[in-house]
């Protein structure tokens, strides 16, 4: 049998962290002192610690194979930049151990080292032999540095002067020039502009189809649709899923709609009120699918509205936004040419009714407004739940399957005049 | 088939739970020797860019000093000298490196805080920091140094062969400071008001030094217990060096005993903490 050559091994890993801090819990320089000199916590003492203690990450065993581009996604406070700062040697674990086949660098910051009265130039040297480059290395690639982050004209200035954009700029260029063979991102594609992130995201594809292998943290379902072909979701410091990207993500994000379903994350508040939206379905479809599309057909969301005081100018607002929060569609009950609506009090039904929704898979996030247009009141703002799921079959290529919004059957045809 | 194919790589990492104590990791250190330079270069392009007078500060701080000691103690007080060595000289040559070893002890105190920024997101060894600010000090020494000697000229004194041994009691120094500097720096990780406390520990120290004044003014029956103090050992040593003093006697040793304790234990010490410091800065 076969193997791939493996890039990361991991058996068993574990971290705890301290709840609190050392100064203020009764036991400060004696607790630290009794720490420095046991060579182990004694497992008395760590039972009666116990509740001070939070584990991140727990019995993590898994292997990644050379050349494999991984993301890690999970909610927030799941373990996943602990999991980095372990293979990136910045903390220990407390249990279980990490073998990593190869240079690595570690990317969990733009601009790692940074000083803001040096100049760009000084930097880039700087933070250049900070991630471990040699003098010899950053004198080769340093024009490459300056062309990717198109400053040549702010190299003599001190980097306090840069915009923030600038300084993402510098900072990821020195990042991409690194050339490890297992590279450790967290997260830094959420700054800059957009051109600048697809620049980041184009090298870091680059870089995995170079044959690296790449661990990348990231709560953007679509870069991670995009780069990685192997996903680990995290949660509460385990795995909970590992395999292939399209069938972990789709897991991951119909779950953690499920989860805030059975959360209190309601965004409603309080029991009096005059309106307000009870749920949502999607009218016609059975009880087991009344949050997801899956189909190219027409779609009818019903919003129950509770009204228990007259308004006499009504107003509804509903959109539909992605995980990203951009907007997608909106529509209102003025609508059609209907004006403001007089309610009494009563259940209502509101129904919102389009042709289709022809997009991307995913989740998506809806939100209904209601206003009394009297005073201009808002007498309702909600983030409805559960969020809707859309799961149509991709009609475009698999290399364009996640990208952009959506998702629509095409046909092609030529002609030759 | 428990034997996994892994590609042969001289860059193996092992990440493991380490437990007590471990030895320090000299290769790693010497790998990444470059970066110590980087970081020295980094603390004096910092500490002096957007000032006048740059560098000139290095000298200038030590220099006000002197001469608010030599009104002070070498004219109001009329403090006696050994071999009535002018007091300015007598001063300087003293002061000059106390204000290397205060700037290099506060300097490590604070270094890890100071760079939290940068050692919570990437690993080098961690020493290097402290390295760095030693470095950085001693351009600021070498300076004020050169003029301390032609001050020394200046006042027609003439330097001995002695002066060769300037090394060893600048690495004394260095031992003594770096050791203390570490053992206040992890601590300070822990408990913040080490931070505090340390400019009022350097100018007690200083005073409890033989800056001001000559050893020979100690009581004799307070030798003993001054002797452990290792700066009076470097002290002396930059005095007979510089100045022709009398030559330091075997109350250099426990001096000497002192500072390597204090490094070795500082060293230990720092490595025991840094391991899991990102956790706490």
């Amino acid at each position: 049998m076969k193997r791939d050559p493996i890039a990361i091994s991991i058996h068993g890993l574990g971290k705890r962290y301290r709840i609190g801090s050392y100064v203020g819990t009764g036991n400060t320089l004696r607790g630290w002192l009794g720490d420095l000199f046991s060579r182990r916590p004694s497992p008395q003492s760590i039972a009666e610690q116990e509740p001070r203690y939070l584990w991140a990450l727990r019995d993590l065993t898994f292997d990644i194979p050379v050349g494999a581009v991984v993301g890690i996604v999970g909610r927030n406070g799941v373990g996943k930049s602990t999991l980095l700062k372990i293979l990136s040697r910045i903390t220990d674990p407390t249990e279980g151990s990490a073998e990593l086949y190869g240079k690595t660098s570690s990317l969990l910051e733009v601009g790692t080292g940074f000083h803001g009265e040096l100049t760009g130039r000084e930097n880039i040297y700087l933070s250049g032999a900070i991630f471990g480059m040699t003098r010899a290395e950053m004198a080769r690639r340093f024009d490459e540095i300056v062309a990717f982050s198109e400053l040549e004209r702010f190299l003599d200035t001190p980097v306090k002067r840069y915009s923030s954009g600038m300084y993402v700029r510098l900072g990821f260029a020195v990042a991409a020039h690194l050339d490890p063979d297992i590279l450790l991102v967290d997260e830094v594609l959420a700054v800059g502009d957009l051109s600048f992130q697809r620049k980041c995201l184009n090298r870091m594809s680059d870089v995995a189809q170079a044959g690296r292998t790449v661990l990348f943290v990231s709560h953007q379902m679509t870069a991670i649709r995009r780069l990685c072909n192997r996903t680990i979701w995290l949660e509460a410091g385990r795995v909970k899923d590992f395999g292939s990207t399209g069938e972990v993500v789709a897991r991951y994000e119909s779950e953690s709609l499920g989860a805030s379903e059975a959360g209190a994350s309601d965004s409603h508040q309080g029991s009096t009120y005059r309106a307000r939206y009870l749920a949502w379905a999607l009218a016609g479809a059975p009880e087991e699918n009344a949050h997801l599309i899956s189909m190219l057909e027409p779609v009818n969301f019903r919003l129950a509205l509770d009204v228990r005081e007259s308004v006499r100018a009504g107003y509804g607002g509903f959109e539909i936004f992605d995980l990203e929060g951009r907007l997608i569609w909106s529509g209102s009950s003025y609508d059609q040419g209907r004006g403001d609506i007089p309610f009494i009090p009563g259940r209502y039904e509101l129904f919102y009714r389009l042709p289709m929704l022809p997009l991307k898979p995913g989740a998506y996030r809806l939100h209904a407004s209601f206003y009394d247009r009297e005073g201009d009141r808002l007498l309702d703002d909600w983030w409805a739940n559960p969020e809707l799921v859309i799961s149509l079959p991709p009609s475009s290529h698999p290399q364009d399957e996640w990208q952009g919004v959506l998702n629509l059957p095409c046909e092609f045809s030529i002609r030759k005049d | 088939m428990t034997d996994r194919t892994k590609p042969f790589s001289p860059n193996v990492t092992l990440i493991r739970v380490r437990s007590g104590w471990e030895a320090l990791n000299l290769r790693e250190l010497w790998n990444r020797r470059e970066l110590l330079w980087f970081l020295a270069w980094r603390d004096i392009r910092v500490r002096y860019k957007q000032t006048i007078l740059g560098v000139g500060w290095a000298v200038l701080q030590p220099l006000m000093q002197v001469v608010v000691f030599s009104v002070v103690f070498g004219g109001f007080l009329k403090v006696p000298t050994d071999n009535s060595i002018p007091y300015p000289i007598f001063s300087s040559s003293a002061v000059i490196p106390w204000t290397l070893f205060a700037a290099i002890l506060s300097g490590t105190a604070g270094s890890l805080i100071a760079n939290a920024g940068i050692l919570t997101k990437v690993y080098f060894p961690r020493l290097l920091i402290p390295l760095a600010n030693v470095a950085a000090r001693l351009v600021d020494f070498g300076v004020a140094f050169v003029i301390l000697i032609g001050l020394i000229l200046a006042y027609g004194v003439s330097i001995t062969p002695a002066i060769l041994w300037i090394p060893v009691f600048l690495l004394l120094l260095i031992v003594c400071a770096l050791g203390f500097g570490l053992w206040l720096g992890a601590l300070n990780m822990y408990i913040r008001d080490i931070q505090m406390l340390v400019p009022f520990l350097v100018t007690l120290w200083e005073f409890a030094s033989p800056v001001v004044y000559s050893p020979n003014s100690v009581p004799a029956a307070w030798r003993l217990v001054y002797a452990l103090n290792p700066m009076a050992g470097v002290l002396i040593g930059f005095r007979w060096c510089l100045l022709g003093t009398a030559v330091p006697g075997p109350e250099i040793w426990p001096s000497v005993i002192v500072a390597l304790v204090l490094f070795v234990s500082g060293v230990t010490v720092f490595q025991r903490v840094q391991r899991n410091m990102v956790d706490i800065l």
